[in-house]
């Protein structure tokens, strides 16, 4: 079994302790009418992946809630990583490994995803404040996604 | 947002790896990996893995047998 903390610093792992929250009631679903083959995909990631150039996040006490936009055709290696809280290690050596949207762009040229929108989006996983992002960077993401036609979002926490 | 996304029509998959974090969560469906923070979908280079979550994920999507607030254990 693997140590799924091994990649957290101390900080981390003590957020980890205490962050959840409370539990939420069970969720409902939309329906997918389409097979993921015909579908638009969009990537949400809580990695903390800001394009070359872009505003860091505030990896503080207080946290971010706030969002960047990580075109499809960004360049991936020079993607930079704002998180506090685990080893950057792997993602900057394949970011397949937290935000497969090279790996997503493939299998749509081999048919298996319809498309990928033009834009996805990372957040930063460290967000002890979290009205701002129920309330505006979430909404704001959701309504981009649904201007762009995504059918379906895949999002990778962490 | 997985909620919100789902309110306006877009399907959501989240890929997860602690079961107390996804349950409290409870996200609209999610797919639960025996995988490190940072490192979710696989080794660096491993494609082969790495598709294979991908495509497991979305499956879930798909699988009109996947209820509400479903975790499923990733088994490769």
């Amino acid at each position: 079994m693997v140590d799924r903390e091994r990649n957290l610093n101390l900080h981390g792992k003590a957020w980890l302790a205490l962050g959840i929250g409370p539990q939420r009631a069970r969720p409902n679903l939309c329906g997918q009418e389409k097979p993921i083959s015909g579908s638009r995909l969009a990537l949400v990631t809580t990695g903390g992946f800001v394009p070359p150039g872009g505003e860091p996040f505030k990896t503080g006490k207080l946290g971010d809630a706030s969002f960047r936009e990580i075109p499809v055709d960004t360049e991936f290696q020079r993607l930079e990583i704002y998180h506090p809280h685990y080893d950057h290690e792997l993602p900057k050596r394949d970011i397949n490994v937290l935000f497969p949207i090279p790996l997503c762009r493939d299998l749509v040229d081999e048919g298996a995803i319809g498309s990928l929108a033009a834009t996805h989006y990372s957040f930063m996983g460290y967000i002890p404040l979290t009205r701002k992002l129920e309330t505006v960077y979430a909404p704001q993401v959701v309504q981009r996604l649904k201007s762009e036609g995504v059918d379906v979002v895949l999002l990778t926490p962490t | 947002m997985a909620r919100l996304a789902e309110s306006e029509g877009i399907s959501s998959v989240c890929i997860m790896n602690l079961r107390k974090v996804a349950e409290r969560i409870l996200a609209p469906r999610t797919l639960l990996v025996d995988r490190p923070f940072g490192a979710l979908l696989g080794e660096p280079g491993d494609r082969a893995s790495q598709e294979a979550l991908i495509k497991a994920a979305l499956s879930m999507v798909e699988d009109p047998g996947v209820g509400p607030g479903e975790i499923r254990a990733y088994r490769p």
